[in-house]
């Protein structure tokens, strides 16, 4: 569809939608404030410049900050944008936006839920604690609250994707010869495999840890809650990142003043991270022990298979950014750089947010080699490495943008797109420096998830400079980053506080060089698709997880549970995985 | 200028990057340097930086970019 073919902003196009996607963007924008004040005084207690609490407390940070930040402010905003990408590309709005509302709702409680748990452990006064950090790996255990509101989250987003779903079917029944509009087509694959992916979450939650948490059953085993865990553990990466790749497709290329290089291969590149999002996820396990050596090998290859659509998004997206350039004039091999549109934050903020998701995906292959890994396993390293994807690719790519969508919404103009593009470039040093140091002090050891990482009489020997150099460099990181964070908020909220004008351009997104017309047919059978990627799971995790509970149990070792009928449905299920087991053998 | 205000910006921006792991690669190269060396040395490439954006373009060309400054 040409964009833009519908006059009007967004709000004036779909007004209902417009106020689902402000307030998603909102609950979004609180979580990122808070999100990151608690990443601050991370830094500045694990470095010891500024303790305001005890030690034991500074779990109950972490844990606020990975949760608003990877899950409330990245999802929050995901799926204001799907909703944006849909309704836009189909030209028509929600089904029914009561429906859209109760899933917001249900997203909404299940934050305030998680939010009110992990906050209790401040307070000796309330009995409650969540210090359990974003994996929950047992055996910490959560008061039942946060479960039940991480549970009733991913219902909600799951509701969201079925609200896409509905409008393209609608639309569907009325353009039944039509290809699925390319934003449409983003947001239903990575719809389905983030329900496929984070079933196994839920199983882990509303199976064990949530009856373990409410005294139901006595224990639950470890490596078993954990396996379910990264069964959706890699594939929510992809979660965050798809809606960031689905920008860079369809908004990027528009703002560079060009076309997209080609519809066929964006359609490719979500089609294969529907099918390889998912059974990649024992990668993040290549050192528990309970998970066989072959199984392991067979997920690095998956995971190193990712590579492909990576880079073809790369080769895509600056494809289509030098034919924005050229239309606007530049000329030579590397001369065209100059001609993009380095004053706009939403092009400057994407384009940064693009390269240094480039050096995250040099850092992912180390961390997916099952060598390698070894080193940087439970080091910063891996804190450095996803502070450039979610960190970075994810949230600056999230921010840049919302000085595009918040117009659009809300049709008033950006406060001020200076402030805007100073931010994102704050946003860009700060992670520079940050990223780097905690990259470079996992090399040589250094924990990640401890609020105290100095040993006494014990010297880190870095490659270059001290770790008092690399100590200093993640703290002027991380309060650069916070500096941004307030840049940004302080935008959004003159910009929502600034009078209405009407000379906002119109909403839309990038018309295509190559179009839906060049892709095969088979790219659109969402069914195949989706059969395939199920097919992938089962490979990848039916043995493993069939060689843990058979070897452990459902419950580990010992493990009773009670009342007596979860006894009896244990009893049963074990019997039915021992067959599988023996017919398998 | 040959590159806009904001352009200039930017690329200063990528050069932290650049400096930073640059710092790394020299001592894999023998060549340590301290926290000023470092420094000096990213001061001295943001000035070649901009008196390259404010020399004029030896070629004639007119900066292509249509934004506004």
């Amino acid at each position: 569809m040409s964009l833009g073919a519908n006059s009007g902003t967004y709000l004036d196009q779909f007004p209902g939608e417009a106020k689902v996607i402000r307030t998603a963007f909102y609950s979004s924008f609180i979580a990122l404030g808070i999100g990151a004040l608690m990443g601050l005084l991370q830094v500045f207690h694990r470095l010891d410049i500024l303790r305001l609490i005890p030690s034991e407390d500074y779990y109950s940070y972490l844990t606020l900050h990975a949760v608003l930040l990877v899950l409330t402010f990245s999802i929050f905003f995901l799926v204001g944008v799907f909703t944006w990408a849909v309704t836009t590309s189909l030209d028509r709005g929600l089904e029914d936006l009561r429906y859209t509302w109760g899933w917001y709702g249900l997203m909404a409680v299940g934050t305030l839920m998680a939010g009110v748990a992990i906050i209790g452990g401040f307070f000796d006064s309330i009995p409650m604690s969540a210090a359990v950090l974003y994996t929950f790996y047992a055996p910490l255990q959560a008061h039942p609250l946060f479960y039940l509101g991480l549970a009733l989250f991913i219902v909600g987003s799951w509701l969201a994707g079925l609200d896409w779903f509905r409008s393209w079917w609608a639309w569907r029944s009325e353009n039944p010869d039509e290809r699925i509009p390319l934003p449409t087509f983003m947001a239903l694959t990575t719809t389905l495999f983030w329900i496929i992916s984070s079933m196994g979450v839920a199983i882990s939650v509303v199976v064990f840890l949530l009856p373990w948490s409410l005294g139901l059953i006595g224990q639950v085993d470890a490596l078993l809650t954990r396996t379910l865990f990264w069964f959706f553990g890699h594939a929510v990466v992809y979660f965050w990142l798809m809606p960031a790749y689905m920008l860079w497709y369809v908004m990027l290329p528009k703002i560079s003043g060009g076309k997209l290089f080609s519809d066929p291969l964006a359609r490719v590149v979500f089609v294969l991270f529907l099918i390889l999002s998912t059974p990649t996820g024992i990668h993040h396990q290549y050192l528990d022990p309970g998970i066989a050596e072959g199984f392991k090998f067979i997920v690095m290859v998956n995971t190193m298979f990712l590579l492909l659509p990576s880079l073809l998004t790369a080769f895509t997206v600056v494809a289509s950014m030098e034919h924005g350039a050229r239309q606007r004039g530049g000329t030579g091999y590397f001369g065209w750089l100059r001609a993009l549109p380095w004053r706009d934050p939403v092009f400057a903020g994407m384009a940064l947010a693009g390269l240094m998701f480039a050096a995250a995906g040099f850092s992912g292959m180390i961390n997916a080699g099952m060598n390698i890994n070894y080193l940087v396993h439970n080091t910063w390293w891996i804190v450095g490495h996803f502070h450039l994807t979610i960190g970075t690719a994810v949230a600056l790519t999230f921010m840049a943008t919302t000085y595009w969508f918040l117009p659009q919404l809300t049709n008033k103009e950006i406060w001020s797109k200076s402030v805007g593009l100073a931010q994102v470039l704050l946003w860009f040093v700060g992670m520079t420096l940050m990223s780097n140091a905690m990259h470079r002090s996992g090399l040589v050891g250094v924990p990640r998830r401890t609020a105290e990482p100095q040993y006494s009489g014990f010297d880190y020997e870095v490659a270059a400079g001290s770790m008092a150099e690399l100590n200093m460099q993640v703290a002027i990181g991380g309060t650069l980053l916070f500096i941004s964070t307030l840049l940004f908020l302080t935008v959004v909220v003159m910009t929502v506080w600034g009078s209405k004008v009407d000379t906002l351009p119109a909403n839309g997104y990038a018309e295509t060089l190559s179009g839906p017309e060049d892709a095969p047919l088979v790219l659109d059978n969402l069914k195949l698709w989706t059969a395939i990627a199920v097919v992938l799971v089962v490979l990848a995790y039916a043995l493993p997880l069939a060689s843990i509970i058979g070897r452990r149990g459902l419950f580990g070792p010992g493990g009773s549970p009670s009342p007596q009928f979860i006894d009896t449905l244990v009893f049963t299920g074990q019997a039915i995985v021992d067959s599988a087991v023996g017919v398998i053998r | 200028m040959r590159i806009s205000r904001a352009g200039l910006l930017v690329a200063i921006a990528v050069l932290v990057p650049i400096v930073v792991e640059l710092r790394t690669v020299l001592v894999h190269l023998g060549v340590e340097m301290s926290v000023t060396e470092t420094g000096l040395l990213a001061a001295a490439m943001v000035g070649v930086l901009l008196a390259w954006a404010v020399a004029p373009d030896v070629r004639g060309r007119k900066r292509s970019n249509g934004e506004s400054e």
